[in-house]
């Protein structure tokens, strides 16, 4: 059996680590905190001379994600990173991926806004990411990891479920899981496509055209409206597909759990705690973490209305996702929100002097 | 002297009528149609067949490439 | 001579060239742009580079020249081309990767991107068409609108206290290190449309050969946003744009740099 390659790094490090182990072709980023460490950690591990990735620091985020638009429509696996401010101008291009049907990965290691704001914590951009931050109706595969070990792992599910949907897919992440240190495994080497491959498996792409095959053409452009809405009209197909099929969440002492909490990525961390230190208090609590936060676990939130008296909402912002849960609920039992702003992280306590409110 | 001795064939519906053709011509052999296309632009038209040497120099010019030049030794 | 005889496939000298299919052009009568199409495709297929070729069409008048020029394209966002090709040559670097780009696309909104793709020297081919209007959007001031000359954000001429200075876009190309061949160019006679295609064909070259980035600008007209005919478009360009757009190349390092 071969040894278990496990590692002590940051949040920031697995994500660039895993990019290089999942076959990635290309990586074109912009340093901003809290993220930096990605596009270092990959200038110094030098995959184009092992693996051939690509690693290019752009003059911009606006530039990043329009090398990363360039790359994905010859069917290339490429992603970049940015933080909260270098995603919201990530934002035209991003719409323009979801309008051209692009496979990518985009992290956003997020910060505490709005404006240039604070390069501290924060969950503000739910909205943003899952709401659609660019124009149009469109979505994004949203991953919120909660651990370094997720921060790897998602890079490859991320990448999967981007080329299985044609869709952008997004890790949102933030400062906290970012910077934190903990142990990882990484996950297995994949090799690179070959460019036969590539060509075999995304006859799409536009990469050179062969001879006896239509120019492929990249655009989200169409005049005619008739025709501009069968394309919505067969992107919302696609959307409620991934709605049915890829809702993922964790469930935590749920099973005789009277109260809930809903939280994600470094959110539910602390919610743990908090869940620990409430139940020595006799309190019947357990979390419900999405770990897809589009598509949102409506079904899952839903079920769990019907089973607790009551759900707190633990998030590191004034209260983005709690709309979603109170849409899920719709009025069946009371939902409250517990957030903290600009940077500051919750302390377990809090949750659990929340949770109490909740109770009464 | 051998004399070069041109035909050019103008795709008229394609044609824009846009002139440069006309302009480009050194002897004249073009000139815009009195009739419209389709699209209902003047097309152009060749009015001085015997006139052309196949020189291109109208087809290198159009803009839509609506003009093919044949081009033959006069024995 | 009879026409017919004359008219045998050995007698062919000129025809539409292959690669740009039959599909009508949206560009208005007598337009420049038509005639860039033609020489790309031209020298696309004179290289032999039909199935290793990627485009990028801009946001502007060019933005449906993928519908024109049978290979593959991508269309980009307004001003982002630079960046699309870098990533395609960088992640495919056997093929052939340019970009097609008006003023306002180029030169003003994607300024950035421009300068900065030149500047790695990313071994791809930025054609330039510089016709000094948004033609597009009906005809509004560009960054490369002549002094004096009338737009419709500038309908009183241009003027530097409140729109400022026309850019050289190509001069400033030239100055960078990432470049190896910067030429400026016309389209407008036969002598022109020659010169043209060789520019674009040794551009091409040193993008295939990994000599650096080119900037191919083609000084262009746009007959309906300066409300002329497309003949005085020709005589007015050359007596207003190429006095202040001198033609030519104005850097080719490209010969010496193996």
């Amino acid at each position: 059996m071969a040894e278990r390659e496990i590692t002590l790094m940051k949040g920031n490090e697995a994500i660039a680590h895993a990019a290089i182990r999942c076959g990635c072709d290309g990586y074109f980023g912009y340093p901003i905190t809290p993220q930096s460490e990605v596009l270092e950690t990959l200038a110094e591990q030098k995959p184009w001379e092992t693996t051939g990735m690509v690693v290019l620091q752009a003059e911009s985020e606006t530039s990043s994600i329009n090398m990363v638009y360039g790359g994905a429509a010859t069917g290339k696996k490429v992603m970049t990173s940015s933080s909260s401010p270098g995603i919201s101008l990530m934002q035209e291009g991003i719409s323009y991926l979801a309008g051209a049907e692009l496979p990518c990965l985009v992290v956003n290691v997020s910060r505490g806004g709005p404006g240039l704001g604070t390069i501290q914590p924060s969950q503000a951009d739910y909205f943003q990411s899952c709401k659609g931050g660019g124009h149009g109706d469109y979505r994004l595969i949203v991953l919120a990891p909660s651990s370094v070990q997720e921060m790897a792992d998602f890079v490859y599910l991320a990448f999967e479920l981007a080329f299985k949907y044609r869709n952008p897919a997004m890790i949102l992440t933030d400062g906290v899981i970012g910077q934190m240190m903990e142990k990882v495994e990484l996950p297995p080497f994949k090799a690179r496509r070959t460019e036969k491959e590539i060509i075999e498996q995304c006859p799409w792409a536009a990469n050179g055209r062969p001879a006896g095959r239509k120019p492929n053409i990249i655009t989200s452009l169409e005049l005619d409206p008739a025709v501009m809405e069968e394309i919505n009209i067969r992107l919302q197909k696609k959307y409620a597909q991934i709605q049915e099929n890829e809702v993922r969440v964790e469930e935590f002492m749920l099973e005789d759990a009277e109260y809930a909490i809903v939280a994600f990525g470094s959110a539910a961390r602390i919610a743990k705690k908090a869940i620990e230190m409430a139940r020595e208090e006799g309190i019947k609590v357990g979390l419900l973490r999405p770990i897809t936060l589009w598509p949102f676990p409506i079904k899952e939130v839903e079920a769990l209305s019907k089973k607790v008296k009551g759900i707190l909402s633990l998030e590191i912002n004034a209260g983005q996702m709690v709309e979603d849960i109170r849409l899920a609920v719709n009025g069946r039992i009371p939902v409250s929100h517990y957030g903290r702003l600009g940077g500051i992280i919750p302390a377990p306590d809090e949750a659990v002097v929340e949770l109490k409110k909740l109770i009464k | 002297m051998a004399k070069m001795r041109g035909v050019t064939v103008i795709d008229t519906e394609r044609c824009k009528g846009c002139r440069l053709c006309v302009v480009a011509c050194p002897l004249n052999v073009l000139a815009l149609a009195k009739s419209v296309n389709r699209k209902g632009y003047n097309y152009a038209e060749t009015v001085l067949a015997d006139t052309c040497t196949g020189c291109t120099s109208c087809a290198v010019v159009c803009p839509d490439g609506c003009i093919t030049v044949y081009r033959k030794k006069e024995e | 001579m009879d026409i017919k005889e004359i008219m045998q496939p050995e007698n062919l000298v000129y025809k539409k060239p292959e690669l740009l299919n039959d599909t009508a052009m949206h560009y208005c009568p007598g337009c420049s742009h038509g005639v860039v199409h033609k020489l790309i495709s031209e020298v696309i297929a004179e290289m032999g580079m039909e199935n290793k070729t990627v485009g990028v069409s801009p946001v502007g008048c060019a933005v449906f020249a993928y519908k024109y020029i049978d290979i593959d394209w991508e269309e980009a966002a307004h001003g982002r081309a630079p960046a699309l090709a870098s990533a395609v040559k960088r992640l495919w670097p056997d093929r052939l990767v340019f970009t097609y780009q008006g003023d306002g696309d180029l030169a003003c909104i994607g300024t950035a991107e421009t300068i900065h793709a030149l500047n790695r020297g990313e071994n791809i081919t930025i054609v330039f068409v510089n016709n000094a209007i948004y033609g597009m959007t009906g005809g509004q001031m560009a960054p490369t609108t002549l002094m004096g000359m009338k737009t419709a954000t500038c309908p009183y001429g241009r003027d530097a206290k409140l729109h400022g200075y026309p850019l050289k876009v190509a001069d400033i190309a030239a100055s960078l290190e990432g470049t190896c061949y910067v030429t400026r160019q016309s389209v407008h006679t036969v002598g022109a449309i020659n010169k043209a295609k060789r520019a674009l064909r040794k551009a091409f070259e040193y993008s295939m050969q990994g000599k650096g980035s080119s900037l191919v600008e083609m000084v262009s007209t746009c007959n309906s946003g300066w409300k002329l005919s497309p003949e005085k478009a020709n005589k007015w360009m050359e007596e207003n744009m190429f006095p202040f757009y001198n033609l030519g190349d104005i850097k080719d390092t490209g010969a010496n740099n193996q």
